[in-house]
């Protein structure tokens, strides 16, 4: 396989990502509504690693992941208004991008010609030796990359963000079993990919 | 006759009943392919588990606090109207941050105008990340140097600006501890100093970014951490009570 | 970290208003002069506030005036107790009962007078106790020369903040969560099991035998961090100058860096657990027990790189990478075992070294 070619990721000069205790997310919250653009990027710094993250995976690649991510900050600045507190500030901010991105695969996926769904049965039960050496992170990354629309945000959203099949099959808007296929299905191609 | 593949993939996330995980197992004694299977689908998933986070790009907040600016001024300049002055919004484009927007920022703000301020397509921004493949080595080179500039004048200017505060609010530290705070400043400026010579003898040395990147943020939390102890040292003599300095630390 | 963001919200400000674009200049010496006269201007004006001089730099002129203080106050055996004072130590020892018992000494060379100046307070609520010095602002100048050292008892359930600015801070047999602070004093912990917080500037920061159930911090800038005996989920530990050496340590998440000091750590490492280490010239050097296998990203610019545990290089994927190796880049990436572990080690110019217990 060729790898599509990584450029090294600089660190961005983003503040302590700690969680932010209650009240300090109501402060920056009230003044960003205000109109205190400052106090919004605080915001941004402490939560951009982690939706940027998740919008890469997601979408599948991290150019689309960039955009996903202004996108999903440009959708919080507005919606702010609607965000109470009975949540913490990055639990709204995570539904938030987790929602955007999935209308945003689900309307490129919609687009394209539909994909076949089936399983390739001939991947998983292919004889093959033992690796011998663990997966890198690197190497998944990548891989995750190139799996088709489908089966990818499950396999994020399962083994990657930790949901269980019942709330992954909830986000998605398919049913358990489903996920549950599509899951392994991402699975075995990723065996291959990383073969 | 092997287990589907569903059950294989239950049994592998041991989501299985005793009585069906008993025959998988009978299965797998004897399969090795399927013991392959069930090894490789949790070693994925293991990684998968504990992927790394991503830090995004320099740009990305430039463009959002831009899109919001340009919001703003499109609701100030004409009451809730669609157009957008254009003089208002390039004011702000021009007074804000870096000269690399440029003009490109005129193009940006047209097209901003145009589709009704909406995500610009990727062709049109600045630093746009596609690149034709036969150049794609050395563009990808050029193009982490200049994100490196990027990150260099940014984090240049916040600290500049810190800098600025601390002289501002200066006096309310005692000497020993504003001796302890330069001295220390010092050794982080030394630090960035190593990293850009390294830099400049071996430009794409990803080990040589890295440090003068982690020594700016270095550098810029320590300075954060002095704003913040003068301001609560001032806070204290005013108030009149004994207000104490928190929240320094020397992370990057 | 509780930074303070307004303060970062003005920063911010300032630098979009006065910002045109600087040209980059490659060429620091600028910065580092400003710097440099911004913190001799600090230190002049304050060497020309008398108080403030005689206040930290110690007890040297006439004979030592002392008033002793001493209060008990009952508070709940899983009350909050917290004490804030500027010049002076702070001992603060967990036991059994449940009272606070409060002793504290004013001193001063100065005249005698001056001690009453400077007030203790307790502020005695349902289940909390807090203690913090005053000093009258219409004093000549604050801190006149005065400071108050702190003896502390406290059920040892309780939770316990304590922060000074020029004194030593002590904690010990202190159960429920603490959180410790100077300036320039040392911060010493023992026996702590729920340790979330161990701060200083200029002063050393000491653990022993900590644990969490949470994230602990534990930081100076100019002072080292040393740890004895910590059992944690995460620890973030991290000096500017300093070194910085956990010793028997087991933890999921380690984060320790610093600049010119060195980073140490010996203890093991949990499956699946993050571990980076981060320094400019120091030296980084792990001793690992125990069997856990890792996987490796080891950079350095011009440091060396040594392993006593057999590595698996993996070579051959880092060229899909697009990595490109110069003559100083310095990268390894390795598993060891079943490569469970993420460890992470960065140096410009320090040797990294893993070694085995």
């Amino acid at each position: 396989m060729t790898a599509p070619k990584q450029r090294p990721v600089l660190p961005f000069p983003s503040k302590d990502t700690a969680v932010e205790p209650a009240s300090e997310g109501m402060d920056l919250v009230a003044r960003s509504q205000a109109g205190d653009v400052q106090a919004f990027e605080a915001i941004y710094r402490q939560h951009a690693g982690r939706l940027y993250t998740l919008a890469c995976r997601m979408a599948g690649s991290p150019e689309d992941g960039e955009d996903l991510l202004q996108e999903i900050f440009l959708q919080a600045y507005r919606k702010l208004g609607s965000f109470k507190g009975d949540s913490t500030l990055g639990t709204w901010l995570y539904r938030l991008a987790l929602n955007h991105c999935l209308d945003y695969v689900r309307s490129r996926h919609a687009k394209m010609s539909k994909l076949t769904d089936t399983l390739d049965t001939e991947v998983s039960h292919q004889p093959t030796a033992r690796r011998d050496t663990p997966i890198a992170r690197l190497d998944l990354e990548r891989a995750l990359e190139r799996l088709p629309d489908g089966c990818r945000e499950a396999f994020v959203l399962h083994d990657v963000e930790g949901f269980d099949h019942k709330e992954v099959g909830q986000l998605l808007g398919i049913a358990e079993g489903t996920s549950k296929s599509q899951v392994f299905k991402a699975r075995a191609k990723l065996r291959a990919l990383l073969r | 006759m092997h287990p589907d593949d569903l059950v294989i993939n239950d049994y592998a996330d041991d989501r299985l009943a005793p009585a069906e995980r008993a025959d998988v197992e009978r299965h797998l004694a004897g399969c090795a392919a399927c013991r392959a299977l069930v090894d490789d689908v949790r070693e994925i998933r293991r990684v998968a588990g504990s992927l790394d986070g991503r830090e995004p790009p320099v740009r990305v907040w430039t463009r959002i606090e831009r899109a919001i600016q340009l919001e703003a001024a499109a609701r100030a300049a004409d009451g809730g109207a669609r157009g957008v002055q254009l003089k208002l919004a390039a004011a702000r484009l021009t007074s804000s941050r870096s000269i690399w927007i440029g003009l490109a920022a005129a193009a940006v703000l047209v097209l901003a105008t145009a589709v009704g301020l909406r995500l610009l397509p990727r062709a049109a921004r600045p630093g746009g990340t596609t690149s034709p493949p036969a150049a794609a080595m050395s563009s990808d080179a050029a193009q982490i140097e200049a994100e490196l500039r990027q990150a260099e004048a940014h984090y240049e200017k916040a600290i500049q600006g810190l800098e600025q505060i601390a002289n501002a609010e200066k006096g309310a530290l005692d000497p020993q501890t504003a001796a302890t705070l330069q001295k220390n400043l010092s050794v982080i400026d030394q630090a960035i100093s190593e990293s850009r010579a390294a830099l400049r003898a071996e430009p794409t040395s990803e080990p040589a970014q890295q440090s003068l990147i982690d020594s700016f943020k270095t550098k810029m939390g320590l300075l954060q951490d002095t704003v913040a102890l003068i301001n609560d040292m001032r806070r204290g003599n005013e108030a009149g009570a004994a207000r104490i300095v928190s929240g320094l630390k020397p992370k990057g | 970290m509780r930074l303070r963001l307004p303060v970062l919200l003005v920063t911010l400000a300032s630098i979009a208003a006065a910002a045109e674009a600087q040209a980059q200049n490659p060429a620091d010496p600028d910065v580092r002069i400003v710097v440099r006269d911004v913190v001799r201007d600090v230190v002049t004006t304050h060497i020309e506030r008398a108080g403030l001089t005689r206040a930290y730099q110690g007890r040297d002129r006439g004979a030592e005036q002392t008033e002793r203080f001493s209060r008990k106050v009952k508070v709940g055996r899983d009350g909050r107790v917290s004490v804030e004072n500027i010049a002076g130590e702070i001992t603060v020892t967990g036991g059994s009962g449940d009272e606070v018992s409060i002793e504290a000494v004013k001193r001063t060379r100065r005249d005698r007078g001056e001690l009453a100046n400077v007030r203790i307070i307790v502020d005695d609520r349902a289940g909390r106790v807090d203690v913090r010095t005053e000093y009258d602002r219409f004093g000549r100048n604050n801190n006149d020369g005065v400071s108050v050292d702190y003896t502390i008892a406290v059920p040892s359930g309780v939770a316990v903040d304590v922060k000074s600015i020029s004194g030593n801070v002590k904690v010990s047999s202190v159960q429920g969560a603490v959180r410790a602070e100077s300036v320039s004093g040392n911060v010493t912990t023992a026996a702590t099991p729920r340790l979330e917080l161990s701060k200083s500037v200029s002063g050393d920061v000491v653990l022993t035998d900590a644990g969490t159930d949470a994230d602990l911090t534990a930081t100076s800038v100019s002072g080292n961090v040393r740890a004895n005996g910590l059992k944690v989920r995460a620890i973030d530990a991290g000096s500017v100058s300093g070194d910085v050496v956990l010793l028997n340590v087991t933890c999921e998440r380690l984060g320790i860096k610093s600049v010119s000091g060195n980073l140490e750590y010996s203890g093991t490492l949990a499956r699946n657990g993050r571990y980076d280490l981060n320094t400019h010239s120091g030296s980084a050097r792990l001793t690992l027990s125990g069997s856990t296998g890792f996987e490796l990203t080891a950079n350095t610019f011009s440091g060396s790189i040594r392993s006593e545990l057999p590595l698996t290089i993996g070579g051959d994927r880092d060229r899909d990478t697009g990595r490109r190796r110069g003559v100083n880049n310095r990268q390894i990436r390795a598993t060891f075992g079943d490569g469970s572990a993420a460890l992470t080690i960065r140096t410009f110019s320090g040797d990294i070294v893993i070694a085995k217990r």
